[in-house]
């Protein structure tokens, strides 16, 4: 296309164009706008959450065998729907679904089509959140839709989408002023930054102003790079099933060092997984073979991979045997891990959670849970994840445990998209979630269980403990990068240098007299560090029964409830 | 006609109250390894706790036999025209069948036999209905039908922190699946005229929570019996002290704030009784007793 004709009609291949530089841009802006995210905490990133949502609605628009307008947008719509992740992404998928229904039996799209589609989406995008906020995407959305709507007469469709962006743009710098929170922290909101970066990149990707993707010259640079030499050639991973209790790891890494380098074994009393380097896969998989049953047998020649290669599968290996430190084996490789006991439970209700960390999700099987969802924090699932956990359930009547407020949005979209009858019990937090199982009762009325529920849950306290990731300023804190951070019910309430100097805080700060106290410890803390914080409830009150589990939560040193 | 009441050692009454009203009992048999008493009149459910603790071994009990059976119906006949024998559940207990057995061995000997459906303060509080009505000179025939009936009104509700006693003992109904291990919950368990087994109803996190439920169920009792006239019986039964004292407290002043006429008994469980619950046990037995008596 000509880049100095003027544009009035966006085809199919100028749409698909505009959101392949939609999301080349997102992209690019990723950790820019996640470092917009007010809560330093490490879960929930708009930006990530907004690309990824994106990424499958694009994913989904590949897909569609038509060049119609209306086709490509509702498989944009569709494709964002099940892929919407966050808040930020449900948002998303709203105002996408905006566009969707604007271009119902169009063919093309024209100015008027596009003010329609801009005005769609901040009214679907306002209808889709309960109680609206000013100063967010919303925002946003709504400003660019009023100036598009004063457009009418710009043709040029670059020009239109040009002061679009300015409108957009000038709303974005005002969210400060809008939202304290955000003046505070001295940022813009994270998910207006995302959709003006959506609307440039779709303006850039329609001009053809964007900078071609370079990921395969990239690649052929390094290739180049692979002739450095290899002393051990095959990378080497079983998982092996413990056939005998007290297995020792340190034995088995003793055994099996000087057969190669880059020697992780990391594992339980049931499950062991071994990665090396070396020349011998055979006998490295015959020695395991000693200590049990073999599974996920993987064995790359890694002469062959090229240096990029190895060094991300490497780095992906060592995240992988960190998470697995401190013996708390996850469920690998699995995103839904249906309980055992659920089948022969044979209830009318199903009960599906989102949870991280083994022992938490062993806990909220044993208290009922048919499925987990592997998320929360750092990972918020996608609205599809919900639909094909509700697709699994045998039951007709599902109850879902979001257990963190930024998935919340996801599972209540999921739950609109089934066909089953489904509730989610607005939980926000690991704690919450447990005090409402308790409630369970399998032949109460969906309604009737969920306002038991909730109100269970509204006499729960919890307690967060994390570090920050980033500077930042909320609540008055003034929050350095790695603070620990102590968080109740959702708000930061003390910031710190140790956990138990935080955790002390907050404890004179919220007690009151509540006497059961539950402290569930994930990666990063132990039994003994427990026992610590242990005794400083039990300063407050000899009454109060507090217990210890391990949670094994990533991120999360400690989750506590009171009661 | 001269009525004699027999129970057995598992009604957890109060001695006073067992002299007061003339009742006798056979004793079941507690084990624990090699050592063997006699419920209650060989040793106290103090020493019974504390043996255990020591022995660190789940203590087994068994039945009465036929003949200590019949030598205590022997004695009593000499003293009573009739005798009425009450005993702890048929489903939790052979008690009845040893009893059941002496009888068809003594035809001549006047006896009615009955089942308490209940066991521990549940079992007494029939057992004191039986004598009171002794002691107003009412039929024996009335009296037997009225016990009966009273049966139904009967209704315990217990907790533990260690099901473990009542799992081995095999007196609870499918707990495994009612109770995890990942996560410390208490059971509130329930015993009444329909019961064929200790039966879990409820799960509960945290001492409060549990006896928060079980005073709701004294709420319970008390709504449903609001028509009837009469005096309220309370039983308190527990194992150790120490598990017991902070509930007791809530009980008890719950009861007072009912304003209510009633009375209240509490006691140990006993040897037998705890063995099957061990020490950590506490409870309460709701029944109208004054129902049946016209007071």
């Amino acid at each position: 296309m000509a880049q100095n004709e003027e544009i009035k009609v966006i085809n199919g291949e100028a749409f698909k164009n505009m959101c392949y530089g939609a999301l080349n841009r997102l992209e690019d802006q990723q950790s820019y706008i996640d470092s917009l995210n007010v809560f330093p905490v490490p879960d929930g990133d708009t930006g990530t959450n907004m690309l990824l949502t994106f990424k499958e609605a694009v994913e989904n628009l590949d897909k569609a065998k038509s060049e119609r307008i209306d086709r490509l947008t509702q498989a944009l719509s569709k494709g964002a729907l099940m892929g919407a992740r966050g808040n930020s992404g449900v948002i998303l998928s709203q105002l996408l679904r905006g566009f969707s229904e604007a271009n119902k039996n169009n063919r093309v799209m024209r100015n008027d089509d596009l003010i329609n589609s801009l005005s769609k989406a901040s009214k679907i995008a306002y209808q889709g959140v309960l109680k609206p906020v000013e100063g967010t995407i919303l925002t946003v959305a709504r400003k660019a839709a009023r100036r598009a709507e004063k457009l009418e007469d710009e043709k040029n469709i670059e020009v239109f989408l040009e002061k679009v962006i300015e409108t957009a743009h000038k709303a974005l710098n005002k969210t400060p002023d809008q939202l304290p929170q955000l003046k505070e922290a001295g940022v813009v909101d994270a998910g207006g930054q995302g959709y003006l970066t959506i609307l440039e990149g779709m303006k850039a990707g329609l001009t053809g102003k964007v900078e071609v993707r370079e990921e395969v010259k990239e690649k052929r640079e390094i290739k180049e790079e692979v002739a450095e030499e290899l002393k051990y050639g095959y990378c080497t991973q079983t998982l092996i099933n413990v056939k005998e209790q007290n297995v020792n790891i340190d034995e088995i890494k003793n055994d099996i060092e000087q057969f190669g380098d880059s020697l992780m074994v990391v594992g339980d009393d049931d499950i062991i997984k071994v990665h090396i380097h070396t020349n011998h896969p055979g006998i490295i998989l015959e020695y395991a073979l000693k200590t049990g049953s073999l599974r996920d047998i993987k064995i790359d020649n890694m002469r062959m991979q090229n240096a990029e290669m190895r060094k991300k599968h490497e780095e992906e290996q060592k995240e992988d045997f960190e998470q697995l430190k401190d013996e708390s084996t996850e469920d690998y490789e699995e995103k839904l891990i249906k309980s055992a006991k659920s089948e022969q439970l044979d209830r009318k209700v199903g009960i599906i959670a989102v949870a991280k960390g083994k022992g938490i999700k062993n806990i909220l099987m044993e208290l009922g849970v048919d499925l987990i969802i592997d998320g929360g924090q750092s990972m918020n699932p996608s609205i599809n994840d919900f639909v094909e956990a509700v697709e699994q359930m045998e039951q007709e009547k599902v109850i879902i445990f979001p257990n963190n407020k930024n998935i919340i949005s996801a599972a209540q979209q999921a739950s609109s998209l089934s066909d089953k009858e489904i509730k989610v019990v607005e939980t926000k937090a690991i704690p919450e979630a447990i005090a409402a199982l308790l409630v369970f009762n399998d032949n109460k009325e969906l309604d009737e269980l969920r306002s038991s529920m909730e109100e269970e849950i509204s006499y729960v306290k919890t307690i967060e403990i994390t570090n920050a990731v980033k500077d930042s300023k909320v609540n008055g804190f003034e929050i350095n990068e790695d603070d620990v951070i102590g968080i109740v019910n959702g708000d930061i309430r003390a910031v710190g240098n140790s956990e138990i100097e935080v955790i002390s805080d907050l404890i004179d700060e919220v007690w009151e007299d509540e006497d059961l106290i539950t402290i569930y410890y994930g990666d990063g803390a132990s039994q003994q560090d427990a026992e610590e914080i242990k005794k400083k409830f039990q300063a407050k009150s000899k009454e109060a029964e507090v217990e210890i589990y391990k949670g094994g939560q990533p991120l999360y040193p400690y989750i506590i409830s009171m009661e | 006609m001269k009525i004699g009441i027999l129970t057995d050692s598992t009604c957890d009454l109060p001695e006073n109250i067992l002299e007061e009203y003339n009742i006798e009992f056979v004793p079941l048999t507690v084990r624990i390894g090699e050592e063997q008493y006699k419920d209650k009149t060989e040793i106290t459910s103090q020493q019974f706790f504390k043996r255990i603790k020591q022995a660190d071994v789940i203590p087994s009990t068994s039945q009465p036999s036929a003949g200590e059976f019949e030598q205590k119906y022997r004695e009593m006949n000499r003293q009573y025209d009739h005798i009425l024998s009450i005993h702890l559940s048929s489903h939790l207990s052979g008690t009845k069948q040893s009893a059941q057995l002496a009888i068809q061995k003594n035809p001549d000997y006047n006896i009615t036999l009955i089942d308490s459906k209940s066991a521990s303060m549940g079992l007494g509080f029939l057992v004191i209905l039986a004598a009171k009505l002794v002691d107003k000179g009412l039929e024996l025939e009335n009296i037997v039908d009225i016990i009966k009936k009273a049966r139904e009104d009967l209704e315990i509700y217990l907790t533990v922190d260690d099901l473990s006693y009542l799992q081995k003992g095999g007196r609870i109904n499918k707990a495994e699946s009612f109770i995890g291990n990942l996560i410390n919950l208490k059971p509130v368990l329930k015993l009444d005229f329909n019961s064929t087994s200790v039966e879990p109803i409820d799960k509960v996190r945290g001492r409060k929570n549990t006896h928060q439920r079980l005073l709701e169920f004294l709420d319970d009792y008390l709504n449903k019996n609001l028509e009837s006239p009469g005096q309220y019986w309370f039983g308190f039964l527990y194992g150790e002290e120490e598990y017991a004292a902070n509930f007791r407290e809530k009980f008890n002043s719950k009861i007072e704030e009912a304003n209510i006429r009633h009375i209240y008994y509490e006691n140990n469980v006993g040897p037998v009784i705890g063995s099957h619950t061990g020490p950590t046990v506490y409870g309460i037995i709701l029944f109208k007793g004054g129902k049946y008596l016209d007071e």
